[in-house]
């Protein structure tokens, strides 16, 4: 056979559109096109998973639908179930406020449709903005909007997707009908494990950005609940009302995804009033009344417990308002807001105090963390003062500290002042569990980073102890297969490991494989770190093959995986060539560490404290690998380089790095990698 | 390529077929070491002209002795089948380890051999492109092979001409005294086998079918787009 020459090939421009034609061409249904027993008739529009087609049916009935197919492009078998499953949901409700489905079958191409009601409306948000509608006909729409969500809760469904674009409102004979559409990311109320959360949990957050819960923002979907559903009808008054968001979140092509749910979890919502002012669309300012605020900020607690219980509970009341009846809620302004804790709990002042000493501290030992440290001493010193006040100081100001000192404990887990680090991270679990209780969300937070601290500091017994007190609560609140627990489970795992016990450590990194895959996730660092875990725990057992096998997979995966972590391919390379070298098969080894340190890609990986690091230790490995060989002359540059790289950064019980330092003096280096006179005269 | 191929005996599941079709003589075998050959040389002559290797030898001459050295053996395709990663991975790795083999036999006296790439840095972007335009033009030759196969010569014209300029098609359409529904018919037949061909083809290389849409994407954004 002729075999074709590149240049015979089609150009990329050329082979692209041909790509294109093989997937795109077949996903759209033609008009006239016979589905079941409707007639596509046109495409209306395309979601997340499916195709919405209005299509019209002429036997036994003459009506018009609205089609969903799945989407041609698909990508798993998980998009196709959840496809599914928001069939199943909407077959389950029978309200006049939620389409109605009509029929379902498959395409000849096996790809499941269904036909539903077809909802003719306006979006909530432009009815009102085109309507000038007055508040009250607004507040009837919410009520209106908050029984049908409430019905859906009835029935065990919770939405997690309400936005304005979901909510359309149709004149209806004179009066206004609201009508809530895509149920796609929804899921059960009272069953937390089911399908549907493993379907949408692997992403974490589930949902519009704009319209998401504080607890999504910080625990993805697994956290979800009817309060959550609550929480978006209230950013969902506030847009009805003012036509504007209550926290203002950025523009989202500047401001980074971290930073715009940091503020969903931390920022307090505007009031109504400021909102309203001068905004085209919105209700007068002045019509605002301070119940009508109060409602609006039980919606959008932070705290779940503190909103609404039910939909039903907050149709109730804005129908009263509605009627021109109020309500027995007052608004909290700020300093009423502030929590008594410290008057209440004298511990928690130790705590902040301890927390402040530390980190003025930790700035006075260290030039390159005085920045940031100084940042957080003039918070810590603020939350202090705030503390000594006693009225001032408010769970905000105790979020506020642990914000601070976030950047400076993860500096401090790759410095020298790891003990610190520890001591701070105790505080903070003690303060957080003080104020919030000891299995609140956030002290979990601050518990899984005292473990970590713990871990960094080579104190693997103390870790594991911490990881294992607090691994059943977080089971019981998460659920055990919650992938939420994947990354804690993988650090156990590597706490384990590095403790010297990989026999314990390998089933746990297996468990992690065996869940994420079941999942559908693949490429999170979590994965790959418990991939890495689990190819060098079976070296250190010798189980070599095993051990190459796992890596090279992992490598594989990572190479044909999007997006490419140039981090995670470096660690498990780093890996494989730590396994070949334990099985003695050096070339092979050597060829990839001089790979990892070829100067382009090393310059690229020493930006990160992590990845510098490693860069130590696989110097320090290729020198030791050299000195092994019999090529003495080649160790001390890549001895030096280890050492520069690695200085006062690996943990102390790394055995690479105690080889490193042991080996420094012989061939006239310091302890930091520079040349070391004396010891070279001594050794001359 | 030839096109007296037979298309439908090329098998829509090659990994189970290669577990129960051994043997030099076994034409569906036969017929997966052609495709292997005509998709993968390309790409693999176009990774090795990027990598120091090209200083052994002529790339396209290095990536034929390498088929030549493994292909024969009908235990190579095999071991890939129960490896479960992608061909083109296993192909790059069986590559570098040939040429490894190929260094050290003619430097067996030094110590370490001259092994300029590392097992890692394989897959390259110009691989990845090279081995899309590869892919495309064998679906498209499939394809075109089967529309012919079925009297449907036209119907791939009309494929070409809808993906080719805009006025191309109208002529086409004009010449024939083609309707435009007859005319978008037959572009989604021909669509169709194309497609069907390229899943194929992705299938050959490890996918699973319900990756094949993930792939050809991927296979999309390495061409840039």
């Amino acid at each position: 056979m002729v075999i074709p020459e590149e240049h015979e090939l089609p150009e990329p421009a050329r082979a692209a559109e041909m790509l294109r034609a093989a997937s795109e061409d077949l996903e759209t249904l033609m008009p006239g096109a016979r589905v079941g027993a409707f007639r596509v008739e046109s495409l209306i529009g395309r979601g997340a998973h499916g195709v919405v087609f209005r299509a019209a049916q002429d036997q036994p009935w003459r009506r018009t639908v609205a089609l969903k197919v799945l989407r041609h492009d698909a990508e798993t078998v998980r998009d196709q179930r959840r496809f599914e499953l928001e069939q199943q949901t909407l077959a389950s409700l029978s309200h006049p406020g939620i389409a109605a489905v009509l029929d379902a079958g498959r395409l000849p191409d096996g790809r499941p449709w269904f036909a539903m009601e077809l909802v003719e409306g306006m979006a909530i948000d432009a009815m009102v903005r085109r309507g000038r509608l007055a508040l009250s006909q607004r507040l009837s729409l919410l009520s209106q909007l908050c029984e049908t969500v409430a019905y859906a809760h009835r029935k065990g469904v919770i939405h997690r997707d309400l936005k304005p674009s979901n909510v359309l409102v149709s004149d209806d004979g004179g009066s206004l009908r609201v009508r809530v559409l895509d149920f796609g990311v929804a899921r059960s109320a009272t069953v937390r494990n089911d399908d549907a959360d493993r379907l949408t949990m692997t992403g974490h957050l589930v949902g519009t950005i704009e319209f998401l819960s504080p607890e999504v923002a910080e625990h993805g979907a697994a956290s979800a609940d009817v309060r959550t559903d609550i929480y978006a009808l209230g950013v969902l008054t506030c847009v009805v009302l003012t036509t504007r968001l209550p926290v203002e979140l950025g523009d989202a092509r500047v401001t980074p995804l971290d930073e715009r749910l940091r503020r969903i979890r931390m920022d307090a919502p505007r009031s109504l009033a400021r909102l309203a002012a001068g905004a085209e669309g919105a209700v007068p300012a002045d019509s605002i009344r301070p119940d009508l605020q109060a409602l609006v900020e039980r919606c959008l607690e932070k705290d779940p417990i503190r909103r609404y219980p039910s939909a039903e509970a907050l149709a109730v009341d804005l129908r009263r308002l509605a009627e021109g009846q109020s309500l027995d809620l007052i608004p909290l302004s700020g300093p009423r807001r502030v929590h008594r804790f410290l008057t209440r709990h004298r511990l928690l002042a130790g705590a902040v105090a301890t927390v402040a000493a530390i980190l003025v501290l930790s700035s006075a030992v260290s030039l390159a963390l005085a920045r940031s440290a100084g940042q957080a001493r003039l918070a810590a010193e603020a939350a202090l003062a705030d503390a000594l006040a006693a009225e001032q100081r408010t769970s905000r100001t105790v979020m506020g500290l642990w914000r601070a000192i976030m950047p400076v404990s993860n500096q401090l887990q790759f410095g020298s002042q790891r003990d610190l680090n520890v001591a701070m991270m105790r505080s903070m679990r003690e303060v957080l569990s003080e104020v919030f209780g000891p299995e609140h969300a956030r002290t979990n937070t601050a518990v899984r980073e005292y473990a970590r601290a713990l871990n960094a500091a080579g104190r693997r017994k103390e870790a594991l102890e911490v990881y294992m007190t607090a691994l059943p609560i977080w089971e019981r609140q998460a659920g055990a297969d919650s992938p939420a627990l994947i990354p804690i489970r993988t650090e156990i795992a590597e706490c384990l490991r590095r403790a010297g016990e990989p026999a314990r450590a390998v089933p746990i990194y297996e468990q992690v494989l065996t869940q994420s895959t079941a999942q559908g996730g693949s490429g999170e660092s979590p994965v790959q770190a418990a991939r890495r875990g689990l190819a060098s725990a079976l070296g250190d057992l010798g189980r070599f093959d095993e051990a190459e096998l796992v890596a090279t997979e992992a490598l594989t995966r990572l190479t044909l995986d999007p997006p490419p972590h140039a981090m995670d391919r470096a660690f498990m390379e780093g890996v494989l060539a730590s396994i070949l070298r334990q099985a003695d098969r050096w070339v092979e080894a050597e060829q990839i560490y001089r790979s990892l340190l070829a100067p382009e890609r090393a310059a690229s990986l020493a930006s990160h404290p992590q990845s510098r690091l490693a860069l130590g230790i696989w110097a320090g490995e290729l020198a030791s690998l050299l000195n092994d060989s019999g090529r003495t002359s080649e160790v001390r540059p890549w001895l030096a380089y280890g050492l520069q790289m690695s200085r006062g950064e690996a943990s102390p019980d790394n055995p690479t790095m105690r080889w490193m330092l042991e080996q420094a003096g012989c061939h006239g280096l310091a302890p930091d990698g520079s040349r070391n006179d004396m010891a070279i005269s001594a050794s001359e | 390529m030839e096109t007296a191929e037979r298309p439908e005996l090329f098998p829509s599941t090659p990994s189970s077929m290669l577990l129960h079709c051994r043997g030099p003589d076994c034409d569906g075998r036969r017929q997966v070491v052609r495709r292997i050959m005509g998709i993968y040389a390309s790409p693999l002559a176009a990774y090795l002209r990027s990598t120091s290797f090209r200083r052994f030898g002529d790339p396209a001459e290095m990536v034929n002795g390498f088929f030549a050295s493994r292909l024969d053996d009908d235990q190579y395709l095999v071991r890939w089948v129960s490896s479960g990663i992608r061909l083109r991975r296993w192909l790059i790795n069986g590559l570098l380890l040939y040429l490894h083999e190929q260094v050290r036999s003619e430097r067996r006296h030094r110590r370490l051999g001259v092994l300029p790439e590392s097992l890692a840095a394989a897959v390259d972007r110009g691989f990845e492109q090279v081995y899309a335009r590869s892919l495309v033009q064998q679906a498209m030759d499939i394809a075109r092979a089967r529309c012919e196969a079925e009297g449907q010569s036209l119907h791939w014209a009309s494929f070409l001409a809808r993906h080719g300029d805009a006025g191309a098609l109208a002529a086409l359409r004009q010449a024939h005294g083609l309707s435009s529904g007859q005319s978008s018919h037959m572009v989604r037949v021909a669509t169709a086998r194309f497609r069907k061909a390229l899943v194929e083809l992705v299938l050959l290389d490890g996918a699973t079918p319900g990756e094949a849409d993930l792939e050809i994407q991927r296979l999309l954004r390495s061409l840039g787009s």
